[in-house]
């Protein structure tokens, strides 16, 4: 192990220790959570790195990464809606397409070098953002219709689907879904720095390179959240399943 | 009231035995009845008496609520509603519902109206359907150079006019009517009373309402419900006795809709 290595665990231990003694002296719950969340985070990375580190000397195996984060994308997505599996496929099709259209876009053009290197984590930053976006579109969705359930009836004692009645509701619910990046945009660099932005710095690239990156990935973000949004209002049933406090046909 | 002798009226439902339960709740047990084609029924009874839910069976909109289900047999001009084959979508095009709270959508009023028909891509004149819609329920002199103005804006009462012109511009056979001017002020109350007679020369409508003064003055039939406890203190709803208002108002033949009916007018 190298010296670098061993700071860092110095660090983390020294940061988790203080954040378990601070939770500890205001008498917060959730100890226990901050611990395993901890981790599960250093686990995970540490496993994460390591794949990324053999994916970088065997780049096909690219596309089997990013296949299984586009699974495990939907099913956290759709867990979170509460959907069954028909839900599961549409928000799969939802996040692929939102991030393929993005990710194609930037690797077309040459904005990214067209390798494992820089490809892989700006695809695995879109399905990020697109996996929060369908969680957020049905999320918003299903809420809007419980809320509004007598318009909802409405719709369908004319004749409607559910699914005909739900279209009602998707435009509303894809647009509210798209607050928090749009708001994440506008403020880039005033209110927070980036996540992209800070790496590179810290990876000691040049500003203005870390800005460029950032802004592929933020306005890359933009068009995703767009589409994913989009299809997964479009989608998914406006009504839970039985069982989780809705109906459907 | 003077749709004439009842006897000459085709039935548009008959219930036999119908019990609805919400999971292991009963809510409605053993109800058997006819409603007469073209003719005002009104569904009274105390709060709990399973009125509404017994309208929401006739046009399958129980459907929406998964624990429900429905026994006995909802024939509707000689098909079991429920039965294998039947369509939902088709049952709800020809038997309409207009609900207690006005539910305008958050469109325009003219896409209001012509929601429906476009649901169905009907390529017929809309403007000339609208209007038509809008006049029977009394709103196009108020409405006429405002249709694209967002419904949301109406009064209570306009919506709920509205609402009832919506259904209209699908043809409907029947109009469900939960209460509608249970929100409404006294003279938006009286438009639709007199909307609901109107409409009976071409309509079929079933009318769930608390005031029995609105039974008496818009139906020509009126069933009355009441709750009952079972052993375990489970409330549910049975059909009591269904007569000609008249003669359910003066001469009751049930202690319990006396009792109901006394203690409601005086």
């Amino acid at each position: 192990m190298n010296e670098q290595a061993i700071r860092t665990g110095i660090a983390l231990a020294l940061l988790l220790a203080a954040a378990l003694a601070v939770m500890t002296y205001g008498g917060l719950a959730y100890r226990r959570e901050l611990l395993v969340a901890a981790l599960r985070a250093l686990v995970q990375l540490v496993a994460v790195a390591l794949i990324i580190a053999w994916i970088f000397t065997h780049p096909q195996a690219a596309f089997l990464y990013l296949g299984v984060m586009l699974v495990v994308a939907a099913y956290t997505s759709n867990r979170r809606i509460g959907g069954d599996s028909r839900d599961r496929l549409g928000i799969l099709l939802a996040i692929f397409l939102g991030a393929s259209a993005t990710v194609l876009i930037v690797a077309v053009t040459g904005a990214l070098e067209f390798s494992a290197q820089s490809l892989l984590p700006f695809s695995a930053q879109m399905i990020g953002g697109a996996m929060t976006t369908a969680s957020l579109a049905g999320v918003r969705l299903r809420d809007d219709v419980k809320d509004q359930f007598t318009v909802f009836e409405g719709y369908v004692a004319l004749g409607a689907t559910y699914r005909q009645a739900g279209r009602e509701f998707s435009q509303r619910a894809a647009e509210k879904s798209l607050f928090p990046t749009l708001d994440q945009t506008k403020s880039a660099g005033l209110v927070t720095l980036p996540g992209a932005f800070v790496g590179m710095l810290l990876g000691g690239a040049s500003p203005l390179l870390a800005a460029q990156i950032q802004l592929l990935v933020l306005i890359g973000l933009l068009l995703v959240q767009c589409i994913t949004a989009l299809i997964t209002t479009r989608v998914i049933s406006p009504l839970a399943p039985a069982g989780h406090g809705g109906a459907r046909a | 009231m003077s749709h004439g002798d009842p006897k000459v009226h085709p039935e548009v439902f008959r219930l036999e035995d119908v019990s609805v339960s919400y999971g292991e709740q009963l809510a409605v047990q053993d109800v058997t009845m006819t409603i007469e084609a073209r003719q005002v029924t009104a569904l009274i009874g105390p709060s709990g008496c399973g009125k509404t839910t017994l309208l929401r069976c006739l046009n399958r909109l129980n459907d929406l609520i998964p624990e429900a289900r429905v026994g006995g047999l909802v024939s509707y001009r000689g098909t079991d509603l429920y039965g294998p084959g039947v369509d939902p979508i088709e049952i709800r095009q020809r038997i309409g519902m207009v609900f207690q709270k006005p539910n305008p959508f958050p469109k325009s009023i003219r896409d209001n109206v012509a929601y429906g028909p476009r649901l169905r891509h009907e390529k017929a004149d809309l403007d000339e359907l609208v209007e038509r819609c809008l006049t029977r329920v009394g709103l196009w002199d108020e409405v006429r150079n405002d249709l694209g103005r967002s419904a949301l804006q109406l009064s209570g009462g306009q919506q709920q006019r509205l609402v009832i012109a919506r259904c209209l511009a699908v043809d409907p056979d029947v109009i469900l009517m939960d209460e509608p001017a249970a929100s409404l002020d006294p003279i938006a109350t009286e438009r639709i009373e007199d909307l609901m007679v109107e409409l009976a020369a071409d309509y079929t409508i079933v009318l769930v309402t608390h005031n029995l003064q609105q039974a008496t003055r818009v139906a020509d039939h009126t069933a009355f419900f009441a709750a009952e406890f079972d052993e375990q203190g489970a409330r549910r709803g049975r059909l009591v006795e269904h007569a000609p208002t008249a003669v359910l108002f003066e001469d009751p033949q049930d202690q319990r809709t006396r009792d109901y009916i006394a203690g409601r007018f005086a």
